[in-house]
């Protein structure tokens, strides 16, 4: 491969960044008074945490080449019952930020029992749990609560805190997935089950993984939620899940399955952020920002389109 | 005659009400080509599949070097000195050549991470021993053509030892001038490293020059076993006609 190659193939892998920039500037633009501040950067990075978690939990899902309708919902139910766990001292106060967690796993093992184990299809086990889980919620609790202790909100409260575990759970999802075998063995699977079956990869166990992973993140995401609003609302993480769709795809996460590199989704992320922000400073009323995040949905699709048929001209020329 | 590696006496595999093979015996033996011919449901593939693990046998026994052997998983089979090298490969696009050479059997440090520095060095010196013109282990296999994939396939085999290598339908996808380098490549591992390969194909004429010996199946049954110098390949052909493949 030529280093010319080389470098257009990392640029097209890596083009989150420059769209990044581009949509900043934009808004920038728009409203520099706003958008340059530092307390405006800073905003823009705090705020999209918790939905960066979802991100996270589609990408997860996304590498191992399925999708998973339930991620918002997982986080919703999280932050329910941790909610009433934490509100009502079900738990020492410590415990109270492990019980959304906990939840958001139970969640994804289901998911991965129906997917990973059973063989259900992905779109549909989700959509079906898409529905339970919010039904549970609801159920659970349906009125906000505002008294928790102090411990619980940490995490999403402190605005360095939050993107410091953001961080760091993105460091460590990039060496399990590009540095450990576990990691080959789970974009192997991604990219194709079939190749993967004949060399003898536990497959459903990793299908397995990835939605618990998948529910693991959506729990996280719950607790940060929770933080960053200072209280539990029963539409929390709502509608969230074709947002961490198009963060995915646009950080890069093909959804053939098995290529796209994890860090990328924080450009994803940060994305969102600037376009949540920006759209909040131009006073955009929520039915265009609705209009505006579909077309930025089907914006990731044709990209990531486009990026596949880019790479597979380029590599047939040399 | 080398010594016998692998022996299998009476396989039975059902598919349901479907007898699939029926008390099939043969041997393997050590560096020789053995090729498996029959037409479409003949067994060969079946009988492909239960040697590397993929299905496991319903009756009989299989012996790999004096030990009686029951894979319930391809990578026992592997683990056990039984590659194969499937119609498509069992290449993985997304990964490069030398992440599909080491797949399921990476090289890592103590700390479980993995050495892609020592793995693409190996696979580089292995590709070069096959006499394939690879540069660049970080290319994806799905970038690389039918000759060079069948012979990332093939090194996976060589570089874990494999005693015995399972070749389905070979050639399919492949050159004229990517089968000729297939040829050597075997040739080169049979003279080499003494491995043993079983080959499926309908095509007579291309694996005629490559074999040893030949075992003719129909409906599940082994109806000819046969060495290269007892028998033409016009001879091949009558038979199998004879036997209504």
């Amino acid at each position: 491969m030529k280093l010319g190659t080389k470098t257009y193939l990392g640029a097209l892998e890596n083009i989150i960044w420059p769209i990044v920039f581009i949509v900043y500037g934009i808004f920038c633009i728009l409203n520099a008074d706003a958008m340059l501040s530092v307390r405006m950067i800073k905003d823009i990075a705090y705020s999209a945490i918790p939905l960066g978690f979802i991100v996270l939990a589609e990408a997860i899902v996304l590498l191992n080449g399925n999708f998973d309708l339930s991620v918002g919902q997982i986080a919703g139910l999280s932050a329910a019952v941790g909610a009433i766990f934490a509100a009502n001292d079900l738990v020492p106060p410590a415990f109270t930020p492990f019980v959304p967690i906990i939840v958001g796993t139970l969640c994804g093992c289901v998911n991965g029992i129906l997917v990973g184990k059973i063989g259900l299809n992905a779109f549909l086990a989700t959509l079906g749990t898409f529905l339970v889980f919010d039904g549970i919620q609801l159920l659970t609790r349906h009125t906000v609560i505002f008294e928790f202790p102090e411990i619980y909100l940490v995490p999403g409260e402190i605005w360095y805190v939050s993107i410091l575990i953001f961080v760091c759970a993105l460091g460590c999802l990039h060496i399990f997935l590009y540095k450990t075998k576990y990691g080959y063995h789970y974009l192997a699977v991604g990219s194709s089950q079939k190749a993967s079956g004949m060399l003898g990869l536990p497959i459903s166990k990793i299908i397995f993984l990835s939605f618990v992973l998948s529910g693991l993140l959506s729990g996280i995401s719950g607790l940060f939620y929770t933080g960053y609003l200072g209280a539990y609302g029963p539409l929390i993480a709502e509608d969230t899940v074709f947002m961490a769709f198009a963060a995915a795809v646009l950080g890069g996460i093909s959804l053939k399955g098995g290529r796209g590199k994890i860090i990328n989704v924080f450009g994803g992320v940060i994305l969102l952020g600037i376009i949540s922000s920006g759209l909040t400073v131009l006073a955009v009323s929520p039915y265009v920002r609705r209009v505006l995040f579909g077309v930025l949905v089907v914006t990731a699709i044709i990209i990531d389109l486009m990026k596949n048929r880019i790479r597979e001209k380029v590599m047939k020329e040399n | 005659m080398n010594n016998i590696i692998l022996k299998a006496n009476n396989l039975h595999k059902w598919y349901g009400s479907i007898h699939a093979l029926k008390g099939v015996d043969f041997s393997v033996y050590e560096g020789e080509i053995l090729g498996l011919l029959g037409g479409n449901g003949a067994g060969k593939s079946t009988l492909i599949n239960i040697l590397s693990g993929v299905y496991k046998k319903d009756e009989g026994e299989i012996i790999l070097r004096n030990k009686e052997i029951n894979f319930n998983s391809p990578q026992e089979a592997r683990n056990s000195g039984i590659e194969t090298v499937f119609q498509d490969q069992a290449l993985v696009n997304d990964l490069n050549i030398a992440q599909n050479i080491f797949l399921s059997r990476e090289i890592t440090n103590k700390f479980g991470f993995v050495k892609d520095s020592i793995m693409e060095k190996e696979s580089a010196n292995l590709i070069k021993s096959l006499g394939l013109n690879i540069p660049i282990m970080q290319k994806e296999v799905q970038y690389c053509s039918g000759g060079e994939r069948q012979g990332i396939a093939l090194s996976r085999a060589i570089y874990f030892k494999a005693k015995i290598v399972l070749l389905d339908e070979p050639m399919t996808a492949l050159s004229a001038e990517g089968k000729n380098r297939m040829y050597d490549i075997i040739q080169k591992m049979r003279i080499e490293e003494k491995i043993s390969f079983l080959i499926i194909s309908h095509d007579i004429e291309k694996i005629y020059s490559l074999c040893d010996r030949f075992l003719i199946f129909n409906r599940g049954e082994k109806k000819v076993e046969i060495n290269k110098n007892e028998i033409t390949i016009k001879e091949i052909e009558k038979t199998m006609l004879q036997e209504g493949i």
